[in-house]
């Protein structure tokens, strides 16, 4: 998945100048670079949330799920009707499937105010892969977690990944916890933004 | 508000000792709130000693007994009814009318920028001015309706358009990326995103509205309601009368604020 030639600014500041990144296709992707670098920018363009300077999308498909920072979840509604929520059809078989993957079939009746961060996250992270979209993007959704669980909610979501395998494009800052579990994991920086390196792996080590 | 997770306490008998404190402080509580009518009561006991005159000041006694004697005739529940269906109906009419103005002004700005002004307006109106002014347009019997109409519309206006746009600022995104059409945007996100905004301005505009309505009834004297008796009881200096209707008046008040407050505690049990 190849987004090309991207230009973005913000009032003088060029932030994106003929940008280019490609994506390996159902599979797990990590941008990563300094906090404040642009990679929101980047994930909310890629997810057509945000147009380029010449108010295009760049977003190549519009089958997209989304984990933001902050869960948004329907405070109104429980767990499981929160995924039930994003289904275009009714699928209780899906729903009970993707709560036990993520060990969230306990709390299926709970409101989210009962819930914790992290826990609220992963009914995020469910609902993102119950609906059917070919790209996830996640934008830093485990921020002010412990990196235990980080990595414990990482590793949930790489079963969730083998079973609904989706072109995955997950943004952080925070290098060494979580890298080791991506198939290609890509540093930008500087302004305006470039590829600072690129790193590739056969398989994603849980 | 961001609550303690049940699932992160791990201390059951913490929790259990937290049960039982809660329960000790609601029974002194009740005792508390107990002594507090009783020097009510005895308060006003003994103003009425002092001022040593019935008529003027009765004592709580024979306003208990005055109130009594009221109850047993038919017509004081005729002027009961008569308030209560203007006061609520007044209340249903505007709770559907703030919410459509409501939902209008949240459509874009423009819509908005033109409706805002008339809330605006009705919300600094001070209520006499337009209890006189509909004395002066209006039949007494609509008077009633009328003042309840200008004082609850607003407020469930305004209610509405703040929580819509609130709601959209939260969650415009995550509905645009799951495709969420517009019936079940109504249905699942705004309704029930609005209820706590709504049961609240509802509350606060029939705490307001129903010293209103009586306000209407006692200057427009229409020919039932609690209002027209008070100005009647006032007519002839009959205060045991006076305070009767006003006790029957706090009991309505209290019953309509417990009631509205037992209604969003069921459909907002996820607060």
């Amino acid at each position: 998945m190849s987004f090309e030639h991207i230009n973005k600014s913000f009032g003088n500041v060029e932030l994106y100048k003929d940008f280019s990144i490609d994506f390996e296709e159902n599979k797990i992707n990590i941008i990563e670079g300094a906090s404040g670098c642009g990679k929101t920018t980047l994930l909310r363009m890629i997810a057509g949330l945000e147009k380029d300077n010449q108010g295009k999308r760049i977003a190549k498909t519009d089958s997209i799920s989304i984990v933001f920072q902050t869960p948004t979840l329907l405070p109104w509604k429980t767990v499981a009707d929160n995924i039930r929520f994003v289904l275009p059809f009714p699928d209780e078989r899906l729903v009970k499937n993707i709560l036990r993957l993520l060990e969230l079939s306990e709390v299926a009746d709970c409101y989210p105010y009962q819930l914790s961060g992290g826990m609220q996250q992963r009914v995020a992270l469910a609902r993102a892969f119950a609906y059917p979209s070919d790209l996830l993007i996640m934008d830093e959704p485990f921020i002010g977690l412990d990196t235990p669980l980080k990595k414990r909610i990482f590793r949930q979501m790489i079963r969730m990944w083998r079973h609904y395998p989706k072109t995955v494009i997950l943004v952080t800052h925070h290098r060494e916890e979580l890298t080791a579990m991506a198939h290609r994991i890509v540093t930008i920086g500087s302004r305006p933004v470039r590829i600072l390196n690129t790193t590739e792996r056969n398989k994603v080590v849980e | 508000m961001q609550k303690a997770s049940i699932f992160d306490a791990s201390d059951t008998s913490l929790r259990h000792k937290n049960k039982e404190t809660m329960k000790l402080g609601n029974k002194n509580n009740a005792i508390f709130n107990v002594l507090g009518v009783v020097s009510i009561i005895t308060a006003w006991q003994l103003s009425a000693q002092f001022t040593g005159n019935t008529d003027i000041f009765p004592s709580p006694l024979k306003s208990f007994v005055t109130l009594i004697e009221l109850s047993l005739t038919e017509k004081f529940w005729i002027h009961i009814g008569t308030t209560l269906f203007r006061g609520i109906l007044g209340g249903i009419v505007s709770l559907i009318l703030g919410f459509l103005l409501g939902l209008l002004s949240s459509i874009n700005s423009s819509v908005r920028g033109f409706i805002m002004p008339w809330v605006v307006l009705l919300r600094s109106i001070p209520v006499i001015s337009v209890i006189l002014l509909a004395i002066i347009w209006l039949a007494p019997g609509f008077v009633p309706f009328f003042i309840m109409l200008i004082t609850v519309t607003p407020i469930i206006t305004e209610e509405v358009s703040e929580g819509i746009i609130d709601i959209n600022g939260r969650y415009r995104e995550m509905i645009s990326i799951y495709k969420v059409k517009l019936q079940k945007q109504l249905q699942h996100v705004i309704i029930p995103g609005l209820l706590p905004r709504i049961a609240s301005g509802f509350s606060l505009g029939m705490g307001y509205g129903w010293r209103a309505v009586v306000v209407g009834e006692v200057l427009s004297r229409p020919q039932w309601g609690i209002g027209d008796r008070m100005a009647q009881s006032q007519n002839y200096f009959n205060a045991d009368e006076l305070i009767a209707w006003t006790v029957v008046l706090i009991v309505i008040s209290y019953f309509f604020d417990k009631l509205i407050d037992r209604i969003s505690k069921r459909l907002i049990k996820w607060q």
